[in-house]
């Protein structure tokens, strides 16, 4: 077992598993309508990603009738080059957890063109602070132990900073909370956007997506159109199944958010920016979706809520956690990194798949992860024949 | 050739967290198009390698890793054959079992996934399969272990329903090549075996791995025409005939079950075995936590061949979870499993037993 041997990987994943199954068994247990209400939801996304051009247009034409900007990028390269544009240079940019501005790597692209760009979600925070790459979607640094912490916040923040985890959060808050005030722009994901208002939802605990979405005077969306739902009452049944299996009876906070900041109470004059954003921009990216959206085996992969559960349930992953992918993580991760990062990155995470079908049984829109890997190494098989 | 990605966790060296971090930060500084240059270098990936020696083998004969037929159906030496339209197919999992060791052992011993797990791309130099050199390391004494494992299903299964025959020249589903996505080859390789099925006259199918079953019962049907055989899988068949079997133990023992994921998730065979040693005198069942068809733990043998290490520390795991059930016997259901749960057992006080095995020890005599 030598070859994997990073012991604090495996324990901390043991532990937060043993909590994570914990929790979404009491969550479950206490609201178990959740359970018919997935399946609600896979027919709701299964409904969508069929019609995700449709639900673009409409949800564009709302953003813009809201006095926001709506935007639709084909490619990363667009993507990053719409929001550089917004951003500017010598900004600073405060962003709340998205795992597609990870997939695009955003703020090393905003970084390289001179702005100071911070990740307020904590363990996003320290993944940043440590030049590391996430481990878990919902969890980024699941495998930094309070004492890595310490040393690190410690030695950034020129202050010493002991490894007791209140304080460690602490001293997180004290830090970031001057980015806010001083950041010229908010950068979000988002989990749902809802076709018919345009409206973005954007689910989290630590409050720090309300700061980042709602203190700069510019707020930028970005946004794959997977999370594209007709309805804002689909939104809604999305929104609950996500934050159930993301193991909580109800997440601290849930932002809907329409459009910019606006008063009228002066003189019934309507006008923009007034405690939040001024500017709202939502940008839409496609970056291989589209692919998938059309592939009957892999469009399932664009069902997937965020929700983390089947991470917790992967017996690769317990091992070696966000090592097992690349953008993306374990079996179904590979339809992902086939859209948006080729084959030669989705072949490895297939093959390194049991096929288990562990995922599938905690996936509340139950992607089958067994057949969208066997799909992409019959891809491998046939590039490899064509190659020859 | 087609090039794997040398993908950033893969190159992470996992003894040592520091010098991953600043692997990663070299790879992050460079531009996405320096690594594909880099990598571009790197000879044909070895996991293509270990694949197509494999589909090579299956063409050349029948079987992944080369086999003669003989030698794949020397378990029946001594076994009246039968003639009925009733066939148990052991579909040559248990024969090859030891022949797949020394190839496992050969990957894992050639260093290349040592440092730098999940690569399938840097280890490749030097990296060959001779299979004749190969086997000359195979022990007689694992041949004769898993032949006798073979020979006890039919022995067992004939307590119940007498006229079961079973084939001169044993059959490989080809399991691997559906599995590793050689579509083309598996589809051609079924369709010799359903040939072979019909010119043998056989109507009903008794399998004895969750593989095979699964291949016949859900696979084959999609992929090959008139593929119209009656599959059953020798659990079902004895847990219709639990009760004539008559089984004991001698002294009060505990046991536990680890279901295998294809097995229990894919074909839902989950209450077959445990009504099976319901009906065994002194035996008690001790389930594990993890179990049955939505929570079982994969004991990572699909991934052996190509990350053999990984394995290990799977099966491992698992075997942590088998001894929580409190039961120092963990019995069986698939050879590939019973293989990997061995192994990764052999310190661990836990005794890992083939459920047929287990079985045949408790026919009253």
């Amino acid at each position: 077992m030598e070859a994997f041997q990073n012991e604090s990987i495996a324990l901390a994943i043991e532990r937060a598993t043993a909590s994570y199954r914990k929790n979404v068994t009491n969550a479950l247990t206490k609201y178990p309508h959740t359970v018919k209400l997935a399946k609600e939801v896979r027919s709701i996304k299964e409904r969508s990603v069929d019609r995700w051009e449709d639900l673009l247009k409409e949800a564009m034409d709302n953003i813009i009738s809201n006095n926001g900007q709506a935007y639709f990028a084909k490619t990363a390269g667009d993507a990053k080059k719409i929001i550089s544009d917004l951003v500017g240079r010598e900004k600073v940019v405060v962003k709340s957890k998205s795992l597609t501005s990870e997939e695009i790597g955003l703020r090393q692209h905003l970084e390289s063109l001179g702005n100071e760009v911070w990740e307020t979600d904590l363990g996003e925070f320290i993944i940043q602070l440590l030049g590391e790459e996430p481990m878990h979607i919902l969890s980024p640094a699941i495998h930094v132990p309070r004492e890595e912490v310490a040393k690190l916040f410690s030695n950034v923040m020129k202050e010493s900073i002991p490894a007791d985890i209140q304080k460690e959060v602490g001293a997180a808050r004290r830090f970031l909370r001057n980015k806010y005030i001083s950041a010229d722009v908010g950068i979000s994901g988002a989990n749902i956007v809802s076709a018919d208002t345009g409206a973005v939802f954007v689910l989290e605990n630590e409050g720090n997506a309300r700061l980042v979405t709602g203190l700069p005077e510019k707020h930028i969306v970005l946004v794959g159109i997977e999370k594209l739902v007709p309805t804002l009452a689909d939104a809604f049944k999305v929104a609950e199944v996500t934050w159930r299996y993301a193991q909580y009876v109800i997440p601290s906070y849930m932002s809907l958010i329409g459009g910019p900041s606006k008063t009228g109470d002066i003189e019934k004059v309507i006008t923009y920016g007034a405690h939040g954003p001024k500017e709202y921009h939502v940008v839409f990216i496609d970056n291989g979706r589209s692919e998938l959206a059309k592939d009957p085996d892999l469009k399932e992969a664009l069902y997937c809520l965020r929700c983390g559960g089947c991470m917790y349930e992967c017996p690769v992953f317990s091992l070696v956690g966000g090592r097992f992918g690349h953008k993306y993580f374990i079996g179904y991760g590979a339809a992902w990194e086939l859209a948006v990062s080729g084959l030669e990155w989705a072949a490895p995470i297939a093959y390194t798949c049991l096929r288990c079908d562990r995922c599938k049984e905690r996936c509340p829109v139950e992607i089958n992860t067994a057949k969208i890997v066997l799909r992409i190494r019959r891809l491998f098989v046939d590039k490899y024949r064509s190659s020859k | 050739m087609l090039q794997l990605h040398q993908t950033t966790y893969i190159v992470t060296e996992l003894n040592n967290p520091s010098q991953n971090c600043q692997k990663r930060k070299v790879l992050k500084s460079t531009s996405g198009e320096l690594i594909e240059n880099r990598l571009q270098q790197e000879p044909v990936s070895s996991l293509i390698k270990i694949m197509l020696a494999l589909v090579d083998n299956m063409k050349k004969s029948g079987n992944p890793v080369g086999v003669s037929k003989d030698k794949l159906s020397s378990w029946a030496r001594g076994v009246e054959q039968g003639n009925s339209s009733l066939v148990l197919c052991t579909g040559c999992e248990y024969q090859l079992i030891p022949y797949f060791l020394p190839l496992v052992d050969r990957v894992k011993k050639s260093g290349l996934v040592d440092s730098k797990l999940l690569d399938f791309t840097l280890r490749l130099k030097g990296f060959g399969l001779d299979f004749v050199s190969l086997f000359a390391s195979l022990s007689a004494k694992d041949s004769d272990y898993y032949n006798e494992l073979v020979r006890k299903h039919l022995l067992l299964l004939r307590r119940v329903k007498e006229d079961i025959a079973f084939l001169p020249d044993e059959l490989y589903p080809g399991t691997l090549l559906y599995e590793f996505g050689f579509l083309e080859e598996f589809v051609e390789h079924a369709k010799k075996v359903s040939k072979t099925f019909k010119e043998r006259g056989v109507k009903t199918i008794i399998t004895i791995s969750p593989h095979s079953l699964e291949m016949f019962r859900l696979v084959y049907p999609s992929f090959v025409d008139g593929f119209d055989f009656e599959i059953v899988h020798y659990l079902e068949l004895l847990t219709k005939y639990a009760s004539n079997l008559r089984l004991a133990v001698k002294e009060p023992t505990s046991v536990t079950i680890h279901d295998p994921c294809h097995l229990a998730r894919s074909m839902n065979i989950v209450e077959e075995p445990r009504a099976i040693l319901n009906s065994v005198k002194g035996v008690e069942l001790k389930e594990v936590p993890f179990a049955k068809k939505r929570w079982t733990t994969c004991c990572g043998a699909p991934i052996e061949t190509f990350l053999p290490m990984l394995t290990e520390g799977i099966s491992q795991k698992r075997v942590k979870e088998l001894k929580e059930s409190g039961s120092d016997i963990a019995l069986t259901l698939c050879p590939f499993c019973h293989t990997n749960l061995r192994n990764a057992s052999s310190t661990s006080g836990l005794k890992v037993m083939d459920f047929v095995d287990f079985l045949s020890r408790c026919i009253e005599s």
